[in-house]
C-alpha cells in the first residue's frame, strides 16, 4: 500500500539526512556501566524530590526521586547498586545539575517481569495514567514534557486524535526508525493505550518518507490494529516539531502560546509510546533508552540501548572512539542539541543522540553583518522574522521582539542553518526567550 | 545554559561571497548579449566599472577582491548606461555608489539605497545629455528608445510598427537602450539561474512585473512595451531584489515589488525624466524598513487574526477594483 506523503505549506528546510550511517544497524545492548549519574532535571518543569540517601542500596527500577506537585516526574534507578553520592555534575548545555550517583553491584541481576498480555485484564484510562506517572515517563523525543500531565487535559478540552511522532527530522539520528522496525507491535500497543487514556477516537503513527523499511513494517503491522493507522510525511525539517506535525497531518494550527490539546490533539514520541507499552504490559519503568551514536567523527556508528545515566564516554568507547581529536561531540541532534563540554555528561531520558561531526562539517559562527537576504524568513516554520527579532534582542528591545512573535519560536534552528552571514540566530533567539522568561517571572 | 554550546552545528555551505559571485555569474548572459549587440566597448565599460568599484571599496574592507558585492554593483551600473558613454561616466557613478551610497552608510548590509541605482541616478541627472540618445545594437544609428518614442508620441507602440518580428527584437534586446537592459531573454536566463539557486524569490519580481502590466493596462499602454522595452526586467530581477535594500518580511516584499511596478509606469508616463525603474526602486528602497515593520505578516498560531485581516484586505481590494473599473469605464464613455 502506498500512502501519499503529507507536508506543511510554509517554511522549513531540506536537510541532508545522513541516515545511511546507522539506519540499517540493529539496536545493540550496551554493557552495563560501572557508575551511573542520574540528574534530577530530566524533564521540563520542577525537579522531583530525592527519596534515597547516600549509602542506600537501590534496585534497578526502584523509584529514587518522587514527583512534586505540578509539572514534575519520577525517576528510577537504572542499575542495582549503592548510592555513592548526591552532588552537582556537568549537564548537557553547560552548567551543572544535581544528580544521584549509583555504583553498580556486579552480582545483582535484574529480572524483567514478563506478563502474558492476553491473560491480563485490560486497564482503565485512569489506571493507565497512574502507571505512566509511576513509571516516570516523559516525552522522550527531546522536549521532556511529563507524559501523565500531557494525557490529563482539562475536561473542557476533549482530545480526538493521538499522534505518535516517528518523524525524526534531525540528521544522523535513527532512533525512531530502528524502534519502529524492531518494536512495531509495541509502538502500536503504546498508541492504543495512550488513545484509551485520553479517550480519543483516532490514533496514528506519523513517519517520514525516508524511512522506507519502517513504513513497510508499519504497513504490515497496521493490519493487526483495526482502529489504528499510520501516516507518511515528507522528509522535511522540522517535521519532528509537534506543532508542524499537527499542521502537516491534520491541517490544524495551534494558537500562539497554546499546547496541542487546544486543537484536540496529543502528540507523543515513538520512544514514549514504547515506554508506555512496556510500563503497562511489563511493569517496567523508564530505565533504558535508545540512543543513536553516529556522525563522521565516530569510528563505528551504532544504535544502542543504554541505561539512563550512562556517561557518554562509555557509549563513545563502545563505538571505537572518535576519528580524531578535533571531532566535535554533540548531545542531542545536530540542529537543536548542545555541544558536549565533557564526556562525563550522562545520557538523560531525552538524550536521543550522540553525534560527532568532523571539524570541517561543524558550522563556526562568525556573526557577520546581516545582508537581509531573508533566507531565515523564508525558512522559518512559524513565519517570524529571525533577522529583525534578533536585532531587537541584541539591542535590548524585548517588547518589540515579543510583539514580533519571539515566544512563538520553536527553536528548530532552520534560520541559523541557512544564514549565509553565519549569524548565530538560534543562540540569540534562545537568549531572548530566556530573558523574556526571566522578565515575566 | 551556555549558549555558546548551542547549535545548529551544521549549516549550508552558503556565504555572502557565494551569494554575490552567483549574482555576478547570473549577469553573464546579459553581458554576453551586450557584447554581441554593442561590441567590445560595452564589455570594457561593464568590467572597468566593476573593477573600479572593487578598488574603491578596498580602503574600507581591506580585502581584495572583497565579498563580491562591489563587483556586482559595478557590473549593474555599467550595464545601465548607453553604450557610447565616455569611459569616465560610469566611474563617477561608481564613486558615488560605493563611497556615498554604501560605505558612508556603514558598508554592506547597512546601506538603505541600492548603490548601483544611486550611482546611476546621480550620473543620469548630472550628465543628462549622455542619456538623451541611445545607440542601437550592431552599430546602427543612435536614436530614442522605444519608451522615449512612446513618451513623445502617445499613439506609438513598437509592436504596431514592427509587427511580431518587433516583439522578438524587443524580447531578445535588438533595440536601442542601455547596455545590459535591452535583452530580456539573456536577463531571464540569469534570473532563472538565481531562482533555482534560491537567491531570489518570486515575490519582488512577480509583484513588480504584475503591477507594471496592470498599471500599463490602466493607462492604456501596451504592457509588452512596458515590460520589455525598458529596464523593467533588469530592475525586477536584479535591482529590486538587491537583498540589502529590499524588505525581508514576506508580505513586505510583495508590497515593495508592487510599489516599484506602479511607480515605474507612473514616472515613465507622467514625469519629464525617463528612467522610471531607477527612481521607482530608489523611492521604494527608502520605504523598505517601513514595509518590514508595516507588513510584518502573521506568525504561526494567529490564524484567527489572519483570517479577519485577510477579509478586510480582500474587501478593500475588491472595492478599490470596482471604483477603478467604474471610473475607467466612465472615462472611456466620455
Amino acid at each position: 500500500m502506498h500512502k501519499s506523503s503529507k507536508n506543511f505549506s510554509i517554511g522549513g528546510i531540506e536537510l541532508p539526512g545522513k541516515k545511511e550511517l546507522n539506519n540499517n544497524l540493529k539496536i545493540e545492548k550496551l554493557p552495563l556501566p560501572e557508575i551511573v549519574y542520574l540528574p534530577l532535571k530530566q524533564h521540563i518543569g520542577k525537579p522531583g524530590e530525592i527519596i534515597v540517601k547516600k549509602g542506600d542500596y537501590v534496585k534497578r527500577g526502584q523509584c529514587i526521586v518522587s514527583e512534586k506537585k505540578g509539572v514534575s516526574a519520577r525517576l528510577h534507578a537504572s542499575v542495582s547498586g549503592e548510592v555513592i553520592d548526591i552532588k552537582a555534575i556537568p549537564a548537557a548545555g553547560g552548567g551543572k545539575s544535581k544528580a544521584i550517583i549509583i555504583k553498580r553491584d556486579k552480582k545483582a541481576e535484574f529480572k524483567r517481569v514478563n506478563f502474558n498480555l492476553k491473560a491480563k485484564k485490560e486497564k482503565s484510562a485512569n489506571e493507565i495514567k497512574e502507571i505512566i506517572k509511576n513509571s516516570g515517563i516523559i516525552g522522550m523525543g527531546g522536549a521532556g514534557f511529563p507524559t501523565h500531565i500531557k494525557l490529563s487535559p482539562p475536561a473542557d478540552k476533549p482530545i480526538d486524535t493521538v499522534i505518535i511522532n516517528g518523524s525524526e527530522s534531525e540528521p544522523y539520528v535513527a532512533v525512531d526508525d530502528r524502534t519502529i522496525q524492531e518494536k512495531t507491535a509495541k509502538v502500536f500497543r503504546g498508541l492504543e493505550l495512550i488513545k484509551k487514556a485520553v479517550g480519543a477516537e483516532n490514533g496514528f503513527i506519523a513517519c517520514e518518507d525516508n524511512k522506507k523499511n519502517a513504513i513497510k513494517k508499519l504497513d504490515a503491522e497496521a493490519k493487526n490494529w483495526p482502529e489504528l493507522t499510520y501516516e507518511v510525511v515528507d522528509s522535511f525539517y522540522p517535521h519532528g516539531a509537534e506543532k508542524k506535525l499537527i499542521e502537516a497531518c491534520l491541517n490544524r494550527e495551534i494558537p500562539a502560546g497554546e499546547l496541542p490539546m487546544e486543537v484536540g490533539v496529543v502528540v507523543n514520541n515513538v520512544q514514549t509510546a514504547v515506554a508506555v507499552a512496556e510500563a503497562v504490559d511489563e511493569e517496567q519503568p523508564v530505565v533504558d533508552r535508545i540512543v543513536s551514536v553516529s556522525g563522521y567523527g565516530i569510528k563505528k556508528p551504532k544504535n544502542l540501548i543504554v541505561p539512563i545515566g550512562t556517561p557518554i564516554k562509555e557509549l563513545i568507547d563502545y563505538c571505537n572512539g572518535l576519528v580524531s581529536e578535533d571531532s566535535v561531540l554533540i548531545i542531542g541532534g545536530t540542529m537543536t542539541g548542545f555541544r558536549a563540554e565533557s564526556t562525563e555528561i550522562p545520557i538523560t531520558k531525552t538524550g536521543f543522540g550522540i553525534i560527532s561531526l568532523s571539524s570541517a562539517e561543524y558550522k563556526e559562527y562568525e556573526s557577520r553583518v546581516c545582508i537581509r537576504c531573508a533566507k531565515c524568513v523564508d525558512a522559518c516554520p512559524v513565519y517570524i522574522t529571525p533577522n529583525r527579532i534578533t536585532d531587537f534582542i541584541n539591542n535590548d528591545y524585548l517588547e518589540e521582539a515579543e510583539a514580533l512573535g519571539l515566544a512563538s519560536c520553536i527553536e528548530c534552528g532552520s534560520c541559523a542553518y541557512v544564514c549565509p552571514a553565519a549569524r548565530p540566530l538560534l543562540r540569540w533567539l534562545r537568549e531572548g526567550k530566556a530573558r523574556l522568561r526571566e522578565r515575566n517571572n | 545554559m551556555n549558549l555558546k554550546l548551542s547549535g545548529p552545528h551544521i549549516g549550508t555551505d552558503d556565504s555572502i561571497e557565494k551569494t554575490m559571485w552567483n549574482v555576478a555569474l547570473a549577469l553573464v548572459p546579459a553581458v554576453v548579449a551586450a557584447a554581441i549587440f554593442f561590441g567590445y566597448y560595452a564589455l570594457f565599460l561593464i568590467f572597468s566599472t566593476a573593477i573600479f568599484s572593487v578598488l574603491l571599496e578596498y580602503p574600507f574592507t581591506k580585502k581584495f577582491p572583497g565579498d563580491g558585492s562591489a563587483f556586482v554593483t559595478g557590473m549593474l551600473l555599467g550595464m545601465s548606461i548607453p553604450a557610447d558613454s565616455p569611459f569616465w561616466l560610469p566611474l563617477v557613478g561608481a564613486f558615488f555608489a560605493i563611497i556615498v551610497a554604501k560605505q558612508l552608510f556603514g558598508g554592506l548590509g547597512n546601506n538603505i539605497f541600492n548603490p548601483a541605482l544611486a550611482g546611476r541616478a546621480v550620473i543620469r541627472l548630472s550628465f543628462a545629455s549622455y542619456f538623451a540618445s541611445w545607440p542601437a545594437p550592431f552599430d546602427a544609428v543612435s536614436g530614442a528608445t522605444p519608451l522615449a518614442q512612446r513618451a513623445a508620441d502617445s499613439s506609438y507602440t513598437y509592436l504596431s510598427q514592427n509587427g511580431l518580428g518587433g516583439f522578438w527584437h524587443l524580447f531578445s534586446g535588438n533595440i536601442p537602450g542601455a547596455i545590459g537592459e535591452t535583452s530580456a531573454l539573456a536577463l531571464l536566463i540569469g534570473a532563472t539561474f538565481l531562482y533555482y539557486k534560491g537567491y531570489i524569490s518570486w515575490r519582488i519580481p512577480g509583484a513588480f512585473i504584475a503591477t507594471v502590466i496592470f498599471t500599463s493596462i490602466l493607462l492604456g499602454v501596451n504592457p509588452l512595451l512596458s515590460v520589455f522595452a525598458g529596464a523593467v526586467i533588469l530592475g525586477a530581477f536584479f535591482m529590486a531584489t538587491d537583498m540589502v535594500s529590499s524588505p525581508a518580511a514576506k508580505e513586505g516584499r510583495l508590497f515593495f515589488g508592487a510599489g516599484c511596478g506602479t511607480l515605474t509606469v507612473l514616472i515613465r508616463y507622467f514625469s519629464s525624466y525617463s528612467g522610471g525603474v531607477t527612481f521607482a526602486i530608489l523611492t521604494m528602497n527608502g520605504l523598505s524598513y517601513f514595509f518590514d515593520h508595516l507588513f510584518e505578516g502573521f506568525h504561526f498560531g494567529q490564524y484567527q487574526i489572519r483570517k479577519k485581516t485577510y477579509k478586510i484586505i480582500a474587501a478593500a481590494v475588491i472595492s478599490a477594483g470596482i471604483i477603478i473599473l467604474f471610473s475607467y469605464v466612465s472615462l472611456l464613455i466620455n
